[in-house]
């Protein structure tokens, strides 16, 4: 083992054991990849290295980060398979005339827009066609709750039966790190959801409700670190009463 | 790990139970702190979620690429942070103030080979030892080891090196007699 014809040999260690500073970590991959001899002590030595992670003191993952975890995960795997193969394309800002249109309810993970001044304007009652059942669908317009961002900014809570989806127009991307969640509020209590979601370039989008919305009196979003949160630490910007 | 790759999210429950220990365990010994090893051990196994169809069984198992992703995440946390006093959890005792799961065969297994492994890595000479767990575990450069133990860089690679070869040679004797 080792390679002494390469002067480098030793370096290919401190490599492996992630100590070169950055700038010394890329000369050395550039090395690496016109010398067999380090090529060699890479894949002999990194048996050792990849051991050295599996050698500490097992702690048991705590069961709520598995629950955030595999929430988030839920909710990703969602929206890719409501999307389709469309899932990674941009998404074009609806015409006016279409956002009235029952496509823009079908459940997708996607939002955006702008934050602005809104109130609770009221609600319109409305139906759809769905599997040929004449279904009702309330469209309560939600309350926007950080004012002075865009006029325009508005978020709409569509309920059909007992589930929901919350539409949001010109809303702006969260904050650098930050992702939107949705909060169900029944009671006092506000629950997380493993509804997270960010913006397109349009400012446009709507998200799926998770869960029923039996004894939910209103729905909000705030804007959370990345993963979520299993408690809100930002105040709500958009409240939409599922009472009214 | 193809399953998961294609958006399948019973996919990815099954490997992160068979893990997600694993991937803590290591995130809570470099970060030292739960709340920093939690969010370590989140931003790793979304990132597996997110790029799985990059892994490449030719390159190792699927357990140590999600070490090996735990590993340079919690170290770049740690350089983050810049924060190398009182951070460190010490080994001994440190499961028993936690909670136990059930302990599977499965788990008692790899408790077992963590614990052989943690032997042959107390048997490397101390110099050895030394500088391989300051670097892997504790996140400093080789330059900082070198600044800290008073001895060149050049001798602290060379340590790195012979320490690693000898923890290869045992590994692949004690596969040998087992």
């Amino acid at each position: 083992m080792g390679s002494p014809e390469c002067e480098k040999r030793d370096t290919a260690s401190a490599y492996l054991l992630g100590s070169l500073p950055a700038f010394e970590a890329y000369a050395f991959e550039q090395h690496l990849a016109g010398c067999a001899h380090c090529q060699r002590d890479m894949r002999e030595l990194s048996a050792a290295v990849d051991m050295l992670g599996g050698a500490v003191p097992t702690v048991p993952a705590p069961p709520e980060l598995g629950e955030r975890i595999r929430g988030i995960v839920r909710a990703e795997a969602n929206l890719l398979h409501a999307a389709g193969p469309e899932a990674d394309r941009p998404v074009r800002a609806p015409r006016a005339r279409e956002r009235t249109r029952w496509r823009l309810v079908r459940p997708r993970i996607l939002v955006a827009g702008t934050l602005a001044v809104g109130v609770l304007c009221g609600v319109a009652i409305g139906s759809s066609l769905l599997g040929g059942t004449s279904v009702h669908t309330r469209a309560i317009s939600a309350e926007i709750l950080q004012p002075g961002v865009s006029q325009d900014a508005s978020a709409t809570l569509r309920i059909t039966g007992e589930s929901a989806t919350l539409s949001v127009k010109d809303l702006p991307r969260p904050p650098a790190g930050r992702v939107y969640e949705v909060w169900r509020v029944v009671g006092a209590n506000k629950l997380p959801t493993d509804a997270l979601f960010s913006v397109n370039s349009q400012g446009d989008g709507t998200v799926a409700v998770p869960g029923s919305l039996r004894g939910v009196r209103q729905i909000l979003v705030t804007a959370e670190p990345q993963g979520g949160s299993p408690v809100p630490t930002r105040s709500p910007i958009i409240a939409a009463s599922t009472e009214t | 790990m193809v399953q998961m790759a294609r958006g399948d999210a019973d996919a990815f429950d099954l490997i992160y139970e068979r893990h997600a220990d694993a991937a803590f365990s290591l995130a809570y010994r470099i970060s030292g702190s739960r709340v920093a090893a939690e969010e370590v051990a989140q931003d790793a196994f979304l990132a597996l979620w997110r790029n799985g169809s990059r892994y490449e069984p030719s390159r190792g198992s699927v357990r140590n690429w999600i070490l090996g992703i735990v590993h340079n995440r919690a170290i770049d946390a740690l350089r983050r942070a810049v924060r190398h006093e009182s951070r460190r959890a010490g080994d001994e005792g440190l499961a028993e103030r936690l909670v136990a799961p059930d302990r599977t065969d499965l788990e008692v297994g790899r408790r077992e080979e963590a614990g052989e492994v943690r032997g042959l890595l107390a048997e490397l000479p101390s110099d050895q030892r030394r500088v391989i767990e300051l670097a892997y575990f504790a996140g400093f450069t080789h330059t900082q080891i070198a600044e800290m133990l008073t001895i060149p860089v050049g001798t602290v690679k060379g340590r790195m090196r012979l320490g690693l070869e000898k923890l290869r040679s045992r590994i692949d004797m004690s596969s040998v007699m087992t």
